[in-house]
């Protein structure tokens, strides 16, 4: 996972929770890269999984919601490092352009990254979206608060409905989202 | 949740908790070896990546040097090959005008001169003559082989425009392909202010 959804996740619960929780996180866990991240480097997902799940023991919340929450704060802060991004009309429209666009220019700055696969479908004249999840790492709760980032940022209220299942051993994760 | 409710759990949660000004430090100083280190790692990363670029930019230039000399190569390919079509022609066209005249000369003019001129001295000057006005007809037959070299100009020409169509694919005339298309213009025997014209004319009719 790139080095970036790491630094952020450091200085989302820092500011959040205190520096104190920050460095429970870290040592408590035995990470291989010892708490020590770079934007610009590649780690093991697993770190990140064994910090959500000591920030979960330590404030009560269950894991889901705190990577959810997470996804919801990432968005704000993708928004404003990479603004050019996000020029569209609709929060539809943007997440229609994640896959073909977004991450085709990560991979020409980082061929290595393994990405999460998105399937996107834009139906019923724009009001439906078919989304779809696929990645080995189980992250959907943190699609699911980037998501309603976007839908928030665009003022818009849509409801979500989630489907998982297991191909494979890929979860894959179908969100059909309806606009209110 | 969404994160303004993180947050607002976040800060209730922070004023709980409450530690001494040494276990402050002892944190602070964890997180500054931390960020050091995480400084050192993104220098070597940014240090690799600029090597790698520097490597990827020598291979690029070397591969453009080997490109510019094998466009060379196929630039004088063609030079030489217009010309040697160029030199066929006005020699085929200068042996059909030899053999026309010599057999002009040699199955008309000559009986009839020597039928009708009994004096074997004024023979000799009229072949004389006629000899004489058979050297503006070679003129003329050069200048039909010249107006044939002018032909092969007009291929060169045609490469030279292809070759600045290409050129300006990209939009820019890089200092390689302006190099380029001068010796080319030297070797398809196309002089500056042609070239120029050339040019000119094409841009315009790009834009």
């Amino acid at each position: 996972m790139k080095g970036i959804v790491f630094r952020e996740f450091m200085e989302m619960v820092e500011s959040t929770f205190g520096d104190e929780m920050m460095e429970k996180m870290v040592q408590e866990n035995d990470l291989a890269s010892g708490g020590i991240y770079t934007a610009v480097g590649t780690y093991d997902h697993q770190e990140l999984v064994a910090m959500a799940i000591t920030l979960s023991k330590e404030t009560g919340l269950p894991v889901t919601s705190l990577v959810e929450a997470f996804g919801n704060y990432l968005f704000g802060r993708f928004l404003e490092l990479f603004p050019v991004f996000f020029n569209h009309e609709t929060s539809f429209e943007f997440l229609d352009t994640i896959h073909d666009v977004v991450h085709v220019e990560v991979l020409k700055l980082y061929p290595e990254a393994t990405l999460p696969d998105f399937v996107s479908n834009i139906e019923d004249d724009g009001k439906t979206l078919h989304f779809e999840y696929h990645s080995p790492r189980h992250f959907a709760d943190l699609a699911v608060g980037l998501m309603k980032g976007a839908f928030d940022h665009w003022n818009e209220t849509v409801e979500m409905e989630r489907q998982d299942k297991v191909v494979d051993g890929n979860q894959v994760t179908l969100f059909i989202c309806k606009l209110v | 949740m969404d994160f303004k409710e993180l947050a607002k759990i976040g800060a209730a949660q922070k004023k709980a908790s409450i530690s001494t000004p040494e276990e402050q430090i002892e944190r602070l100083k964890k997180t500054v070896a931390r960020e050091k280190a995480a400084r050192q790692q993104a220098e070597k990363t940014i240090e690799e990546s600029s090597r790698r670029l520097y490597l990827a930019n020598q291979e690029a230039d070397a591969l453009n040097k080997e490109l510019e000399s094998t466009l060379q190569d196929l630039n004088e390919t063609l030079g030489a090959l217009t010309s040697a079509r160029a030199k066929r022609i006005a020699t085929f066209v200068t042996l059909v005008l030899a053999t026309v005249l010599f057999f002009v000369t040699e199955f008309a003019l000559e009986p009839i001169l020597e039928s009708k001129i009994e004096s074997g001295f004024f023979l000799i000057v009229a072949k004389g003559l006629i000899f004489a006005t058979l050297i503006p007809i070679e003129i003329i037959g050069s200048r039909i082989a010249e107006r044939n070299l002018t032909e092969s100009g007009k291929i060169n020409e045609s490469i030279y425009r292809d070759l600045l169509i290409s050129a300006y694919q990209d939009g820019i005339i890089t200092d390689m392909e302006r190099n380029l298309l001068k010796s080319s213009a030297r070797q398809l025997g196309i002089n500056n202010t042609r070239a120029n014209n050339i040019e000119e004319e094409l841009t315009r009719n790009l834009d």
